[in-house]
């Protein structure tokens, strides 16, 4: 599989969340949905702002969580394509 | 989902028409609708003027609310209510309705449909139409109009089922439909039952309270009206073969209570009320404990309901 590192996620509109013991949740109300995202996955959310790049999230989430590239690059593209098919991310 | 909307689209017209009907905008003899009525309700901190004329439905509902609710002190109405009720329906609105409240926007204007009611709400006015031959008219009606208006003042409607202790201590139960809300409510002995279908959570000097809701039910325990009790505990319902009590995180427990609100329609309210939503539930979360409890439908079950005592 490969990740396209300089795509630049993007979300479809602004989504109330909250941080709850280091979780965010994430409200959908177009769809009636709340989700929860974990430790990592609130540090990847925030990092969405419109202009950086997947290729560096990951580097962030390198630096902060001091993990394996190949071990989380998969994470993180999943993560990301799950945003998209719940029509969170364009 | 999908099918409901056509539907729902397609009858907008007759809604619409059948509103401007009521409404008396097609010249309707209002005389012929019985006696024209100016009365009061007020709980939960909104007070609401109903007009028009007194339906044996709001009679029947209103039978057990306290002298105050009914004669509240003067104050200006949240909402005035003008309702009339069955000669006017079109029988075919409430023929496919979706057994589910609907709503939608037209400019300067909230609408709802539903089985046995529709309404039009233009700020503080609101037009009620309802089916004199589904009694469930009124509660339905309530539990679309107030879950906003109640947020806004801190307060979430939640279906839940709550019980009170000997202590006046609370007991909070949530979980899908047939989970087993109101069963664990009928299996208790000496507790007492606070609203077994809907209920109020609200947080005030630092603590979470529960108190039986007028909104959405019948509510017929007259001596645990308008009082709030402290949450001693809350917890997510599943029927199962053992039991198990488990305390859950507070990210878990915001997603049980989120799922748990009634009537809120997200997707359509002003940021405020979503942010007043989020206010409350964090607020409980942080200072109530939430458990998954695994159960079977006998009394053994409050056993471990009291654990988190």
């Amino acid at each position: 599989m490969s990740i396209n590192v300089d795509k630049v996620p993007m979300m479809v509109e602004t989504l109330p969340w909250q941080e709850i013991e280091g979780s965010i949740l994430l409200l959908q109300p177009s769809e009636k949905f709340a989700h929860e995202l974990n430790e990592v996955g609130a540090f990847v959310w925030k990092a969405i702002d419109g202009k950086t790049t997947v290729g560096q999230i990951i580097d962030r989430v390198i630096d902060e969580f001091e993990v394996e590239r190949k071990e989380i690059e998969e994470d993180i593209d999943l993560f990301l394509s799950d945003l998209r098919d719940k029509k969170i991310l364009a | 989902m999908n099918q409901n909307r056509e539907i729902h689209n397609d009858e907008i017209r007759k809604i619409k028409r059948a509103l401007a009907v009521v409404m008396g905008e097609e010249g309707v003899d209002h005389k012929s609708v019985g006696e024209r009525i100016k009365c009061f309700t007020s709980f939960h901190d909104i007070c609401i003027e109903w007009r028009g004329s007194i339906h044996s439905e709001f009679l029947e509902a209103t039978r057990f609310y306290p002298q105050s609710w009914l004669n509240p002190p003067e104050q200006s109405a949240d909402f005035i209510v003008d309702w009339r009720q069955g000669k006017y329906c079109d029988r075919e609105i409430w023929k496919d309705a979706d057994p589910n409240c609907d709503q939608f926007e037209t400019p300067g204007c909230l609408h709802a449909v539903q089985r046995d009611f529709i309404a039009r709400q233009e700020g503080k006015k609101v037009y009620l139409l309802s089916d004199k031959n589904q009694m469930d008219g009124y509660h339905n009606f309530l539990r679309w109009l107030l879950p906003r208006e109640l947020i806004r003042k801190g307060k979430l409607l939640v279906h839940s089922s709550a019980v009170i202790d000997e202590r006046e201590q609370a007991y909070v139960f949530l979980g899908k439909s047939g989970a087993g809300k109101t069963s664990i409510a009928g299996l208790t002995e000496s507790a007492r039952v606070l609203g077994d279908d809907m209920n109020l959570l609200s947080f005030e000097g630092g603590q979470c309270f529960v108190e039986a809701a007028a909104v959405g039910q019948a509510v017929q325990n007259t001596t645990l009206f308008a009082r709030k009790f402290p949450v001693r505990g809350i917890f997510d319902l599943y029927q199962a073969k053992e039991y198990r009590l488990e305390e859950i995180s507070q990210p878990k427990s915001a997603l049980a209570l989120y799922a748990g609100a009634a009537n809120l329609f997200l997707g359509e309210v002003p940021m405020e009320t979503v942010q007043s939503l989020q206010n409350v539930v964090f607020s409980v979360c942080k200072n109530v404990v939430f458990y998954n409890l695994y159960f079977k439908l006998d009394r053994k079950v409050w056993d471990y309901v009291y654990q988190c005592r």
